[in-house]
C-alpha cells in the first residue's frame, strides 16, 4: 500500500494538471493580494471618515476573505477531482493497471494506496494555499481576522484541507465505476450540486424557509463540499450564526454555519465513499 | 496438487454474459517447462492468462499456481506477468520503475537493488536505466516490462507476445532467456502467435479455440501422429508408375524434380504413411525393381499442425 501511495503521490505531483493549478495559484495568490491591497487603501480612507464606518469595513473585509477562501476552495476542488477521477479509470483503460493488479498486493491496498498519496500531495497544496490567503488577508486586511484566534485559524486549516480529501474519496469511487470521462464530468457535476445545495440551505434559513432548508441538507448530505465550505468560513470568521452574518460576507456567506455532526458526518462520508470504492474495484473483471 | 506441476486448473470458467472468454479449461502445466499457448484470436487465450494472474474473477471452476489457489495473493508471490498490451509508468526512469514494481512485489530495497542489475542484464538494458521509460522504444518497453516480471526471482512467468514488439534479434535474445530460465527450473507460459518461436522453445502446448481446449501436450508427438514420407524415385517406365500407385499407401502428391542437384527424371513422391509402415514401403519399392535414391520422413511444422487443428477441431 505504501508503494502505491508513494507512487500515487509522485505522479500526482508531477502531472501537467497539479503544475498548472500550481501556477494559477500563484497567479490567483497575486491578484487577490492586489485586489486587497487596493481595498486596503480604501478601508484607510473609511477611517478618515470616523469610527461608525467600521461595520462597512468588516461587512467588506469579511466579504474578501470570504470570497478569497472560496475561490481557492475551488481551484483546491478542481485539483482534487480533475487530478485523481481519472487514477484508477484510465489507469484500467490503458492496461496500466495490469501489471500492478497481478502483483501479490490485494486490491483494497491500490485503493487506498492511491488515495493516501493524493491525500498527502492535496493537503500539502491546501495548505499553502490556505497559508497564502490568510497571510494576504492579516497584511491587508486585518479586521476580517480580528475575532479569530489561534485556534479558529488552526481548526479552520484542517477544515480547508479536509475540503479536497472528502472530494477525492468521491472522485475515487466514481473512479472504480465510470470510464476517466464520464467520471470527470459526474464528479463536476456533482460539485456543482452541491454548491447549490449549499445555496439553498442558507437561503432557507435567510428567508426561514423549512422546505428549502432540507433540500439544501439533503443535498449537502449526498455531496458536502459547500457545507464544509462554509463550515471552515465560520470557523475562521468565528460567525456566530446571526442572520445578519450573512450580509457580511456576502454571496460566500453563511445565514446558519453547518454543525460539528456535519464535519463527523463528512468522517463517515469518506470512509463510505473509499468502502464503496474498494468493494467496486474488488469486483471489477479488468 | 502435484508438486511436479507449476500450474494447475480445474473447469477454470470465466464467460461474458454466456459468450465467449473461456470454459471448462482443464490444464496441467509441469514445473520447469516452456509451455505454449496457442489459439486463433478470440479463442480465449488473455480470458485464462488474466484469471491465472488475478485480473479477472472465474465464474466457476478452480485453479492453482505452485500449489496456492488463484483466489489469494499469494499465489502470485512468485509469479512474473508481462501483459499483451504492456504499459508503464513512463513518466519514471527505467530505475525507478523496477524499484516501484519490486516494491510491489513485496521486495525490500536491499533485494530490489541487488534484483535490478540481474533483470537489466536478463533483457539487455543495461546503461539505459537511468532514461525515462517514456523515451524509450516499444522494444525497449517491452524488454523493460520483462524486466520487472523477472525481478522477484519468479518461478512461473506468464509472458503474453512477449516479442510483439522486437526485432528479430531481440526474440533471439528473448528465446536465449527462456531457455536459460528453463535451465534454471523456471516455468514459462508463453501465449504467442510466433509459431516458429514456440516450436524451437516449447516442451508443451495447449491449443484452445472457442473458448475450449482442444489439445493438450507434447506437439511433437501430435506431429508424429501423422507422419509422411518423401521419395525420390526414378526414372520410371509406365508400369513401374502404375504399380506405384497400386500400393496400399496414399499418394498426397507425385512431381518431376526439378532441381539440379538430382538427374533429371527423377520422380518426387509425398506418401501418407504411419512410421510402422516406413520399411514396408521400402520394400515393396525395392521388390518392384523401382530405383530408390531418397526416403525422408516429413514432419509437420507446429504452424501447419496447428492450422490443421484448428480447422479440424
Amino acid at each position: 500500500m505504501l508503494a502505491m501511495a508513494r507512487l500515487t503521490f509522485l505522479e500526482g505531483s508531477r502531472k501537467k494538471v497539479f503544475l498548472i493549478t500550481l501556477l494559477l495559484s500563484l497567479v490567483f495568490l497575486l491578484l487577490y493580494g492586489l485586489a486587497l491591497e487596493f481595498a486596503s487603501r480604501e478601508m484607510l480612507r473609511l477611517d478618515v471618515a470616523g469610527p461608525q464606518q467600521v461595520m462597512i469595513q468588516q461587512i467588506i473585509g469579511h466579504q474578501l476573505l470570504g470570497s478569497g477562501l472560496y475561490f481557492a476552495s475551488f481551484i483546491l476542488a478542481l485539483l482534487a477531482l480533475l487530478a485523481s477521477v481519472g487514477s484508477i479509470a484510465s489507469e484500467i483503460e490503458n492496461g496500466l493497471m495490469h501489471a500492478v493488479v497481478s502483483k501479490p498486493i490485494k486490491r483494497w491496498e491500490i485503493v487506498l494506496g492511491k488515495f493516501l498519496g493524493y491525500t498527502g500531495m492535496l493537503i500539502g497544496y491546501a495548505l499553502l494555499l490556505y497559508v497564502g490567503v490568510i497571510a494576504i488577508n492579516r497584511l491587508y486586511n486585518p479586521l476580517a481576522l480580528t475575532l479569530a484566534g489561534p485556534e479558529s485559524i488552526f481548526y479552520s486549516a484542517l477544515l480547508f484541507v479536509w475540503q479536497p480529501v472528502v472530494l477525492l474519496a468521491l472522485a475515487l469511487l466514481l473512479s472504480t465505476l465510470l470510464r476517466t470521462i464520464t467520471a470527470g464530468i459526474v464528479a463536476v457535476l456533482l460539485y456543482g450540486l452541491g454548491s447549490i445545495g449549499g445555496f439553498l440551505e442558507q437561503i432557507g434559513s435567510m428567508v426561514a424557509r423549512a422546505d428549502l432548508l432540507n433540500i439544501g441538507i439533503a443535498i449537502s448530505l449526498f455531496m458536502p463540499n459547500d457545507a464544509l465550505y462554509r463550515k471552515m468560513l465560520a470557523t475562521v470568521t468565528t460567525t456566530d450564526g446571526n442572520p445578519l452574518q450573512a450580509m457580511t460576507v456576502g454571496p460566500f456567506g453563511i445565514s446558519m454555519p453547518p454543525t460539528n455532526a456535519m464535519v463527523w458526518y463528512t468522517l463517515f462520508y469518506v470512509i463510505l465513499c473509499l468502502a464503496l470504492a474498494v468493494y467496486t474495484f474488488q469486483k471489477r473483471d479488468l | 496438487m502435484s508438486l511436479m506441476n507449476a500450474i494447475e486448473t480445474q473447469k477454470l470458467t470465466k464467460t461474458y454474459e454466456g459468450k465467449g472468454g473461456c470454459q471448462d479449461i482443464t490444464l496441467t502445466v509441469p514445473k520447469g517447462s516452456i509451455f505454449g499457448f496457442l489459439g486463433p484470436n478470440g479463442a480465449g487465450k488473455s480470458t485464462f492468462v488474466k484469471m491465472l494472474v488475478g485480473l479477472l474473477h472465474p465464474d466457476s471452476g478452480s485453479a492453482n499456481i505452485l500449489g496456492k489457489p488463484i483466489k489469494g495473493e499469494e499465489a502470485r508471490s512468485k509469479v512474473g506477468f508481462l501483459p499483451e498490451n504492456f504499459r508503464y509508468h513512463d513518466w519514471l526512469t527505467g530505475e525507478e520503475l523496477l524499484f516501484h514494481h519490486g516494491a510491489l512485489f513485496g521486495l525490500s530495497k536491499e533485494e530490489i537493488t541487488q534484483a535490478i542489475p540481474r533483470v537489466l542484464r536478463q533483457v539487455g538494458l543495461r546503461d539505459r536505466e537511468k532514461e525515462r521509460v517514456g523515451k524509450y522504444s516499444k522494444g525497449m518497453q517491452q524488454r523493460i516490462g520483462l524486466a520487472c516480471a523477472l525481478l522477484p526471482d519468479p518461478e512461473v512467468l506468464f509472458l503474453d507476445e512477449p516479442t510483439s514488439a522486437l526485432d528479430p534479434l531481440g526474440r533471439i535474445e528473448v528465446r536465449d532467456l527462456l531457455i536459460e530460465l528453463r535451465e534454471q527450473n523456471k516455468t514459462i507460459f508463453l501465449n504467442s502467435h510466433l509459431l516458429s518461436e514456440l516450436e524451437t522453445v516449447c516442451d508443451g502446448i495447449a491449443i484452445i479455440k472457442k473458448g475450449r481446449l482442444v489439445f493438450q501436450g507434447d506437439w511433437r508427438e501430435l506431429a508424429n501422429k501423422a507422419y509422411r514420407v518423401k521419395v525420390l524415385l526414378g526414372p520410371l517406365s509406365q508400369e513401374q508408375l502404375a504399380e506405384i500407385h497400386r500400393l496400399p499407401y496414399e499418394v498426397l502428391s507425385h512431381h518431376i524434380r526439378s532441381s539440379e542437384l538430382v538427374t533429371e527424371g527423377r520422380q518426387e513422391f509425398l506418401f501418407s504413411i504411419s512410421t510402422d509402415d516406413i520399411p514396408n514401403l521400402t520394400r515393396e519399392l525395392i521388390k518392384a525393381n523401382i530405383p530408390l535414391y531418397e526416403v525422408t520422413p516429413q514432419i509437420d511444422s507446429l504452424e501447419k499442425l496447428f492450422i490443421d487443428y484448428v480447422k479440424e477441431a
